[in-house]
């Protein structure tokens, strides 16, 4: 892939409301499947506080971090990276030496584009859980947001907060309009959650009085892709809980999402996470393994899981 | 919640409208469940009313996707407003499903032989990719192959005379391969690309196969 192309084809963020969700086991899989179809790959290790990809990579003590790039003045990440000993694959470190107040608005902005230029096909960036303001920036960076879920109750109630944070912070960052800005906040953030107004109603009350502002809203609403990855599974019926929940976040918020596959509890998983491996190269042939091949396959297609999964 | 009124009975299934039949009853079994009591998916964001309100819409949105023709009165709608997604996005979604799935490891203590037992289902799946492969292996794509496809998956043929609006005749003439009082080739390649959907299979691959065979055996028409 020549040297000429602007940047990345696409920008891919994993996220989860939870930790131990399996987060930094997909965002590090997707990657080498990745590199191993002969793509050039960038993983950014964005846990603000959490960060420890490298050591699944089986890096000890990461050369440079992307503390080190927020810290600096280059608006390069070139110099931050660092090769994985998997080929096409480069990787920045987490914030081990960052303050732990987290990034400011300038950091981020500085990243924003220092992605937008990195001379690779495909950037993936693994951010931390919860719903704090930074990790919802650095999810809607992404091109794609790929939010893993396990089938437990506490996952799946942090999923709809994360995603209302994650369409509040998408339709407040498309408008300067004071008023706009305060009338979605008073929509998603007051109130009983079955009071909860859609997103295809609220836009079209806003419409009547800001006509403009809504069009606006709503294709950038539009834009935001999410993937729900349900990881975990150890029943066959765990499987439907992924259907479940598309299902739910359409019918609540309006707001149609993908659901891109699951991936089979494996012991080889935790046996990997031990020695500090990665499972797509010291278990190429494990079920968990193929069930990350298929869902980096159906990410790039843009398909989903089909109802006759089996 | 969404006005349930404002959503077509495809989305309150949350299928495609060119999802086969089978595909619609699995659709509608995993949302009674989603919306029955109870659910982790639904519980803390339905009020029980709600549930309620969305039960009644997946049974009707059921009920008039199974009766071909208010299916088809609907797709009229839809293509009508230019919602019937395209062919070609079609051969996109089909190839995206072709890559084999790992089958999830079967309940533990649980012996169960209905329609959704994990292990027949994926014996059924193993036997379908063993008589592709058998066929491409041999170069031999028959109509007979429909045939124990449909049976395997199973679907009947009345079923796909349904879906497809093709007579049940063409539909046996095809899959007993005789050939003879079939119309010409354009017409059958259309009926085994429609036959092939419904089966879930490629069907751009698997008509152009079949014609191919069909072809040699009673000459180009």
């Amino acid at each position: 892939m020549g040297e000429s192309r602007r940047g990345p084809r696409a920008v891919w963020a994993v996220g989860g409301g939870k930790g131990g969700t399996g987060k930094t086991l997909i965002a590090s899989n997707m990657a080498i499947c990745l590199a191993k179809r002969g793509h050039k790959v960038l993983l950014v290790d964005a846990d603000v506080g959490g960060a420890n990809l490298h050591t699944c990579l089986g890096i000890e003590r990461p050369k440079y971090t992307l503390g080190a790039f927020f810290q600096g003045n280059h608006g390069d990440l070139t110099d931050y990276m660092e090769e994985t000993g998997v080929a096409n694959l480069l990787l920045v470190s987490g914030t081990l030496d960052y303050p732990v107040r987290g990034p400011k608005v300038r950091d981020m902005n500085r990243l924003r584009n220092a992605l937008r230029r990195a001379q690779v096909d495909y950037v993936i960036l693994d951010i931390g859980s919860g719903s704090a303001q930074t990790t919802m920036e650095l999810f809607l960076m992404a091109s794609l947001g790929v939010y893993v879920i396990v089938p437990e109750p506490t996952s799946i109630e942090n999923t709809y907060r994360f995603l209302k944070e994650a369409i509040y912070w998408t339709l407040v960052k498309s408008t300067r309009k004071r008023s706009v800005k305060s009338a979605l906040n008073r929509a998603f953030h007051v109130g009983k959650i079955e009071d909860f107004q859609p997103v295809p109603e609220l836009l079209k009350h806003l419409g009547r009085t800001e006509p403009l502002v809504s069009r606006i809203l709503r294709s950038n609403l539009e834009s935001f892709q999410v993937r729900l990855v349900l990881n975990q599974v150890r029943r066959y019926e765990d499987v439907e809980v992924g259907f479940s929940v598309r299902s739910a976040v359409h019918k609540y918020f309006g707001l149609k999402v993908d659901y891109s596959g699951y991936i089979n509890f494996d012991e080889r998983v935790i046996q990997c996470v031990r020695s500090r491996q990665s499972l797509l190269q010291s278990y190429p042939e494990s079920n968990a393994a193929k069930c990350i091949e298929n869902l980096t396959q159906r990410l790039l297609s843009q398909g989903q899981l089909a109802f006759d999964f089996f | 919640m969404i006005e349930l009124g404002t959503l077509n009975p495809y989305e309150i299934l949350d299928v495609d409208p060119r999802a086969t039949v089978a595909e619609i009853k699995r659709a509608f079994q995993i949302a009674l469940k989603t919306y029955g009591p109870g659910h982790m998916a639904t519980a803390g964001l339905f009020t029980e009313e709600q549930r309620e309100e969305i039960l009644n819409k997946v049974h009707e949105a059921y009920n008039v996707l199974m009766d071909p023709e208010r299916r088809g009165h609907w797709d009229e709608i839809l293509r009508q407003k230019g919602l019937y997604p395209l062919e070609a996005e079609q051969h996109l979604r089909l190839a995206a499903a072709d890559t084999a799935l790992p089958i999830p490891p079967k309940p533990r203590g649980l012996e169960r032989h209905s329609v959704q037992d994990p292990k027949l289902q994926e014996e059924r799946e193993q036997r379908v990719r063993e008589l592709l492969a058998a066929a491409e292996q041999r170069g031999e794509w028959t109509g007979a192959l429909l045939r124990q496809v449909r049976e395997i998956r199973s679907v009947s043929l009345e079923e796909i005379a349904q879906r497809t609006k093709i007579g049940r005749g063409h539909l046996r003439s095809i899959e007993e391969d005789s050939y003879d009082f079939l119309p010409p080739d354009v017409y059958v390649k259309g009926f085994l690309s429609q036959i092939a959907k419904v089966l879930g299979l490629d069907s751009s691959k698997v008509a152009s196969r079949i014609m191919e065979h069909i072809r040699k055996i009673r000459g180009p028409r």
